[in-house]
């Protein structure tokens, strides 16, 4: 078979067979060999979330890799092939800016004039420091129990957008980081958990943030796609009648698939 | 990490208050450890088989020097055949880039690898000896079709596994390590190299296992005319199989759909696959019909036999070819080609007629090939596989429906769907 081995012979038939099987384990060693390499690579140089976060975004759903400019009624764009990185992203150039300023109320969920909303459901707000706070959107408060217990980054530990920046504490969901940062500390806020940030770059450079008008008709979309997820459940009828979400939905709405619910609404594949 | 309190009025220890979050997507645990015992039971009796012969040797089983073929090849041609979708399903999303496969990209890998370490895991009991395996690759006989299919299987199973690697990763528990999901992504990412490289050995050991038949001279139920260099059924070995994976593929899903009681894959995806396998299945037909009529009239005449005797030998009669043409053939093929116009059971069932037809198909070519006396003194003798076949076989399906059921359990096998959720009536 191999040469010096078992009466080889320099004949054609033997050269390709050997040369065929070669080519194929060299290119197998060759792949798995430079993933290892880069993967290596990329944890050094701390691009894991990233990484992380571009390939669960191909795992999600269609509906909830809705480009921002097809929810604004362009008929030509569907899903975000981009990762939800507007600020890398052709089509969101070319389009233009969108509306980005005021206030509202969504079936009593408050969107804040003075705040930027991720669609993972995380809002960051400016602090006169030049610090910033993140906290969890008030649709998303709802979707967890109102006993719930989080696991959060440390003080002084980095943060990278994408990363997880809030855990249920039973590990079933991860809430992910609006905007990379290093954590000062965490805190309350209307009652409510914060995370107080160093931003890693401007705010004004997270193009990707929703704010303002274009926040009130994300936030309408986004309880249009959770009542459409527990139809059949009792939400259906109750939200029919036009009042406030409920404060936990989970009680409201016990027989709902609440970790794959809250899985598709956080963006975590 | 710190753990706290979402709210500030909550307790400051939690108590089990939470209402248990029901439905969950998954059964619980005891029920899944009652649906898993019968087949570790199963998966052990198979591994004391195994044992026995690997230790004994194979005068364990009904084989002899007649039939050193049987139940154990039939196994391994059987779900080589079947677990094809895994190579057919890369190469149309990664290559071709159809969209819908890639909702059963997952299930189609593992149960490719499956079906792959299955056969070569029965095929090293079959061949014993396991100390001197690597002897295959050092020492082969190169003028042997099976010198290729030891390669190309080794091989292939290798990629199987490589891409098995980013499904693995995304493993909830796993993937909280930057690390490994990083590993995953970097492969996952090289996929399209994967997907050529499986299609390629696929080709070839598909086909070696087919011409590894058609070659045998003295053999005049498998032998075959040769196009190029190869004999006919090469081409029908590796048709068969690709028309026979996609099916595959679907009718797992639905197992899977109708034991989990939940709606898994995208109508869209079912049709896609089944409509492919449909039109894949007539075209084999048609060529297989081709080969038996020159095969009856040429080749079997040419050797100085009557087409007539070849089925006059139990239990393979005449019926073999109405079944595997017509009942297992033919109407499997249109039903899945008109996809579109059928409910899931229909398409179900189809894909089961289709299966059992491919698995007759080989089923034939390994024991009626063996079963029909090759010299005149001969009889023709019966293969009956004894209890530690079956159990070796049964080991097998038993150890796949394991794997199967534990990664669904872990979420590995199908993406999330919520539109198929509020669908339930079309189940």
């Amino acid at each position: 078979m191999l040469p010096n081995v078992y009466e080889f012979s320099w004949e054609p038939h033997r050269i390709v067979f050997v040369a065929f099987f070669l080519t194929v384990a060299g290119v197998l060693v060759a792949h798995v060999a430079t993933s290892l390499w880069r993967s290596w690579r990329d944890v050094r140089a701390g691009r894991a979330g990233s990484l992380r976060w571009h390939e669960d975004f191909e795992e999600l759903p269609e509906e909830r890799r809705l480009c921002r400019h097809a929810s604004h009624g362009d008929a030509a764009v569907r899903a975000c092939e981009n990762g939800f990185d507007c600020a890398h992203c052709e089509r969101h150039r070319s389009r233009g800016p969108v509306a980005s300023t005021g206030a509202g109320s969504v079936h009593g969920l408050e969107i804040r004039a003075d705040t930027f909303y991720h669609r993972g459901h995380t809002w960051v707000r400016p602090e006169p420091d030049g610090r910033v706070k993140v906290g969890l959107t008030p649709l998303a408060v709802r979707m967890l129990p109102a006993d719930a217990r989080l696991r959060i980054p440390e003080p002084g530990e980095e943060i990278r957008s994408g990363d997880p920046a809030f855990v249920l504490a039973d590990g079933s969901v991860r809430v992910l980081a609006p905007i990379e940062g290093r954590v000062v500390r965490c805190g309350f806020e209307d009652g409510l958990l914060t995370l107080t940030l160093d931003p890693g770059r401007p705010l004004a450079e997270h193009v990707e943030l929703l704010s303002g008008h274009e926040a009130v008709g994300w936030m309408e979309r986004e309880l249009r796609q959770l009542q459409a997820r527990l139809l059949g459940t009792e939400a259906a009828s109750a939200w029919a009648d036009g009042g406030a979400v409920a404060d936990d939905l989970t009680r409201v709405v016990p027989g709902a698939d609440w970790g794959s619910v809250r899985r598709d609404m956080f963006l975590d594949a | 990490m710190l753990e706290v309190a979402l709210r500030a009025d909550a307790p400051a220890v939690t108590v089990p208050a939470a209402p248990p979050e029901t439905p969950s997507r998954h059964c619980s645990r005891r029920a899944f450890t009652l649906w898993l015992i019968p087949w570790a039971l199963l998966l052990a009796a198979g591994a004391f088989a195994c044992l026995q012969c690997l230790v004994d040797g194979l005068h364990h089983t009904n084989m002899d020097n007649r039939y050193v073929f049987g139940l154990w090849i039939f196994l391994d041609l059987t779900v080589i055949a079947l677990g094809a979708g895994a190579f057919t399903s890369g190469l149309l999303a990664y290559v071709f880039h159809w969209k819908e496969v890639r909702a059963v990209l997952h299930l189609a890998v593992l149960t490719g690898l499956l079906c792959y370490g299955g056969a070569v895991a029965i095929l090293m009991v079959d061949v014993g000896q396991p100390l001197r395996a690597w002897f295959t690759f050092w020492h082969p006989n190169v003028h042997s079709m099976l010198a290729e299919v030891t390669f190309c299987l080794t091989c292939y199973l290798i990629v199987l596994a490589v891409e098995f690697v980013p499904i693995l990763t995304r493993h909830r528990r796993l993937r909280s390590t930057p690390g490994v999901a990083v590993v995953g992504s970097r492969v996952h990412r090289g996929m399209v190299v994967l997907a050529v490289l499986g299609a390629t050995l696929s080709f070839f050991h598909q086909g070696s296992l087919g011409g590894l038949y058609g070659v045998l001279q003295g053999r005049p139920f498998a032998f075959r005319e040769e196009l190029w260099i190869f004999p006919t059924t090469f081409f029908l070995f590796v048709l068969s199989a690709m028309a026979i994976g996609p099916a595959f593929l679907v009718l797992i899903a639905r197992v899977f759909e109708i034991v989990t009681r939940r709606l898994l894959v995208p109508r869209a995806t079912i049709d896609r696959l089944a409509r492919l396998s449909g039109t894949l299945l007539l075209v084999y037909l048609a060529l297989k019909a081709v080969d038996t009529l020159v095969w009856l009239n040429t080749t079997v005449p040419d050797s100085g036999l009557q087409p007539a005797w070849l089925y006059r030998q139990p239990p393979f009669g005449s019926w073999v070819l109405v079944a595997e043409f017509l009942v297992l053939g033919l109407v499997p093929a249109l039903l899945l080609r008109r996809a579109a116009h059928q409910s899931r059971a229909m398409i179900t069932w189809a894909a089961v007629l289709g299966c059992a037809g491919i698995a007759l198909n080989r089923l034939v070519a390994t024991l009626q090939t063996l079963i029909l006396p090759s010299l005149p003194f001969e009889d023709t003798w019966a293969y009956v596989p004894n209890w530690q076949e079956n159990v070796a076989f049964a080991g097998v399906i038993a150890l796949a429906v394991i794997v199967l059921s534990l990664a669904h359990r872990a979420d590995l096998l199908f993406g999330r769907h919520p539109e198929l959720e509020s669908s339930a009536s079309e189940r």
